[in-house]
């Protein structure tokens, strides 16, 4: 089996009384899109500043294709990195900063870095300065990917970008991974990553608190059936199935855990008009770790 | 009104901190020179000597026409009146700066601005709370100087005047901050304005033909004051004059500019310039070059004026053997009289290289705090190379201020006939190096171990230490007190030999200094600010 991308084992970081993260576990294969979840404070900054040494865990290691995360020197030849708030040298022109981090990094390929200026709609004449958050961060993602690295950490890279040049991140997102690139996606935006990643994670103050594949997600959560009946309601109280029920307008909504029998059984006795089932998308599975 | 109290409130709390230490470390300095003054000349005799020595030409080019030194007031304005006004100067224009155009460069301003305030309406109340802080540096000095036993009057006199400079450079970065749309230019410009108003100075006290230029500069106008002695209150309108006009160019300069742009605003999309950007030891070279040229260019053009001036006093210390006995009692070896000079005034140099090492650092720091350093350590840079890199180039570059310095030095020496040879003059500033390694290697252990409080705690010890080894001879403190400055160690090159041992073991410090906080870096989590 392939080396993993991304390893963690036991990963800790305590800020003083604060617990960031706690005894993370984590396998992120080659050539996958992770998702990263969870709320401002979750942790997920914190991850990622540990998995590139720019913080010293308080216990447990981290491997960047199996290379310890503390070994700089070797492990940052195979990954780059896009932080939530990209800062820039004011006084630099985007040409001059890309010019700058490819010569640190060292292996890039020149037509695809155009390309990525291109495909971005980035001016890179300009001064940093006069750049807006969108486009400091376009700076960052180009630099990010230019090198065409084994590993991309991205933390939160879309925030500052519109609509439109979200989904060219998405399709050059999707270009890396079929190249067998790995993206660790850190993200709030749950539809990015719904429409993006294979995996995903769900942090919650500092403790992961679920790994799946979106797919099985779904299957181990709820499923959402609309009823719109013809009078009364039935009593829908005592099943263990049912988690939420709302009121809708001439019917109700429930969402069930498991298996739907008890449910159907219960609504075979009045007469239904309509019933739809939905999967939950994943700001619903998200919301029920909270 | 609310907002208006809102914007004086946010302004104060920026600025507020420097504004009490500065205010706090003038009165210290204040109530030292008070002391040295009466361990130094303790009766009336030994005050009449000084204020005959002190109106001698040479000694007035350096240090002013002396004012009423036979009373402890005039004498501090004296010795210590330009360096009281340029601490108040300095802070002002950083303080300026930091709230007229760093907010802006930090595109915090225009959360200010969008409640309801002109932006012409919160630059006066910005200027209103750096004025508040000038006043706050005036009563430090008032205080100090009455509790040292100065008139009353006079003590005032000279606390409004200080207060009044710090008010006039304060105008000035106010103004530089409207025209430069970056924080460092603005404040580049405000401080070579001071640096002329000093070299004003100098020249009108060379000789009196040229004492009219006094009215040309703030500097002259403390003299012109005369404090202690007639109090001419009426000079301290000059002070009110100038901020007033240069205040009200500055808001007129406001209104006519959009925010986040000035006035003498560089191409947004210049040719781009892809030298020194290979690596990150090459970057932090390029970053730093700016502002090396500018302490260079500072440095010569001070060293040159001096050594144009070096025959005059060579010619008035041969002439006058009372004052040669008395440069003798302080410890200068006259036996040759242009090294004795130049060594004496060399330990000023490590003071002023061990600042621009600090601010060096400093910068590194910067690059840690605003997080862009994130960008070189997440590629395959480790820590230690960048951080070794700086100490190198900080070395490298307070070496090459020494060298220019004492280029100058030799050369405006030269230009007057003088016989101090270019050896001589190159040694006499190299010789402070070992110090400034020192205070280097300092600067970089905090930077490991405690990276919040890099320039900050350097300035201050080694201003602290520059202190201690001026006055500690004279207040006749212990020699185990004087001798933990490590500016005390440098031997007066070239009128005696180079200190080898004291350099080596300060040298030696720094670079372990250095090596430790190299070892701290590595360790610890990236600070941001």
């Amino acid at each position: 089996m392939d080396l993993p991308a991304i390893s963690t084992h036991g990963l800790t970081k305590h800020f003083g009384p604060v617990v960031a993260l706690q005894d993370l576990d984590l396998e992120v294969a080659q050539g996958e899109i992770f998702g990263y979840l969870g709320p401002n404070g979750a942790g997920k900054s914190t991850t990622i500043r540990l998995l590139l040494n720019l913080i010293r865990p308080t216990a447990g290691s981290a491997e960047i294709m199996g290379i310890p995360a503390r070994d700089v020197a070797r492990a940052h030849r195979h990954v780059t990195y896009v932080p939530g708030d990209v800062a820039l040298w004011p006084q630099l022109t985007g040409t001059e900063i890309l010019t700058l981090l490819g010569n640190v990094s060292g292996g890039v390929d020149a037509a695809y870095r155009d390309e990525l200026v291109e495909r971005f709609q980035l001016d890179p004449t300009k001064r940093a300065r006069s750049y807006s958050k969108g486009n400091r961060q376009k700076v960052a993602l180009v630099a990010a990917f230019m090198t065409r690295p084994d590993v991309l950490l991205l933390d939160e890279p879309t925030a500052g970008l519109d609509p439109l040049m979200e989904e060219e991140f998405q399709r050059i997102a999707r270009d890396a991974t079929a190249r067998g690139q790995t993206i660790f996606l850190s993200s709030h935006i749950l539809d990015e990553v719904e429409d993006l990643c294979d995996r995903v994670g769900i942090l919650r103050e500092g403790h992961l608190v679920e790994v799946a594949a979106l797919e099985e997600l779904r299957r181990m959560h709820t499923t959402v059936f609309e009823a719109i009946v013809d009078g009364e309601l039935p009593d829908l109280s005592g099943l263990r199935s049912v988690t939420v029920t709302e009121p809708i307008p001439g019917g109700v909504r429930v969402s069930v855990t498991g298996s739907p029998a008890e449910l159907l059984t219960r609504l075979a006795s009045v007469p239904v008009i309509q019933l739809r089932s939905h999967e939950p998308s994943l700001e619903e599975i998200f919301l029920t770790y909270y | 009104m609310g907002t208006q109290l809102a914007v004086v409130r946010l302004s104060s709390r920026l600025v507020r901190r420097g504004a009490v230490l500065v205010a706090l470390g003038a009165a210290v300095y204040v109530v030292v020179e008070a002391f040295s003054y009466e361990a130094a000349y303790p009766d009336a005799a030994s005050r009449a000597r000084l204020a005959e020595f002190g109106d001698e030409p040479a000694v007035r080019m350096l240090s002013g026409i002396p004012y009423a030194v036979d009373t402890v007031g005039g004498f501090v304005v004296w010795d210590g009146g330009p360096f009281l006004q340029v601490l108040a100067g300095i802070w002002a224009l950083i303080a300026t700066v930091r709230l007229l155009r760093a907010e802006e460069d930090a595109e915090r301003a225009e959360l200010v601005l969008a409640g309801p305030v002109t932006a012409t309406r919160a630059v006066a109340l910005q200027l209103g709370v750096v004025l508040a802080g000038c006043l706050l540096i005036g009563t430090g000095v008032t205080a100090a100087l009455a509790a040292s036993g100065a008139q009353a009057a006079g003590s005032v006199a000279v606390g409004l005047a200080v207060a009044g400079f710090g008010a006039a450079f304060a105008a000035v970065a106010a103004v530089t901050s409207q025209l430069f749309e970056v924080r460092r230019r603005a404040v580049g410009a405000a401080a070579i304005a001071l640096g002329l108003a000093f070299l004003l100075r100098m020249v009108s006290n060379s000789s009196d033909e040229r004492a009219w230029v006094a009215w040309a500069t703030p500097f002259g106008w403390m003299d012109r004051l005369r404090a202690f002695g007639e109090n001419r209150w009426w000079v301290l309108g000059l002070h009110v004059g100038l901020m007033a006009v240069l205040a009200t160019a500055a808001l007129v300069l406001r209104s006519r500019r959009d925010i986040g742009t000035a006035l003498l605003a560089s191409s947004d999309a210049p040719r781009p310039r892809l030298r020194l950007l290979g690596s990150p030891v090459a970057f932090a070279w390029r970053s730093s070059l700016g502002i090396l040229a500018a302490w260079a260019a500072g440095l010569v053009l001070y060293t040159f004026v001096l050594g144009t001036l070096l025959v005059t006093m060579t010619d008035f210390l041969t002439e006058d053997p009372s004052y040669r006995a008395a440069l003798e009692l302080m410890g200068v070896d006259l036996t040759e009289v242009t090294q004795g000079l130049i060594g004496v005034m060399g330990v000023l140099y490590g003071l002023v290289f061990a600042l621009y090492a600090a601010w060096r650092v400093g910068a590194a720091r910067t690059e840690e705090a605003t997080g862009r350093l994130e960008h070189l350590l997440t590629r395959p840079v480790p820590r230690w190379r960048w951080f070794g890199g700086h100490a190198v180039l900080t070395l490298v570059s307070a070496a090459l201020l020494a060298t220019v310095t004492g280029l100058a030095l030799w050369a405006g020496a030269a230009v007057v006939g003088s016989d101090l040879t270019l050896a001589d003059a190159v040694a006499s500033t190299a010789n402070t190096l070992p110090v400034v390694v020192l205070f280097a290697g300092l600067a970089f252990l905090v930077l490991g171990a405690a990276p919040r409080l890099t320039v900050g705690l350097t300035i201050g010890l080694a201003a602290l230490a520059y202190v201690v080894q001026i006055v500690g001879p004279m207040l006749e403190w212990p020699s185990y007190v004087v001798g933990l400055s490590p500016f005390h160690h440098l031997a007066p090159v070239p009128a005696e030999p180079y200190a080898l041992v004291a350099g080596l073991v300060m040298a030696g410090l720094g670079v372990a200094a250095a090596l430790l906080g190299m070892a701290a870096f590595e360790r610890r989590d990236l600070a941001g600010a």
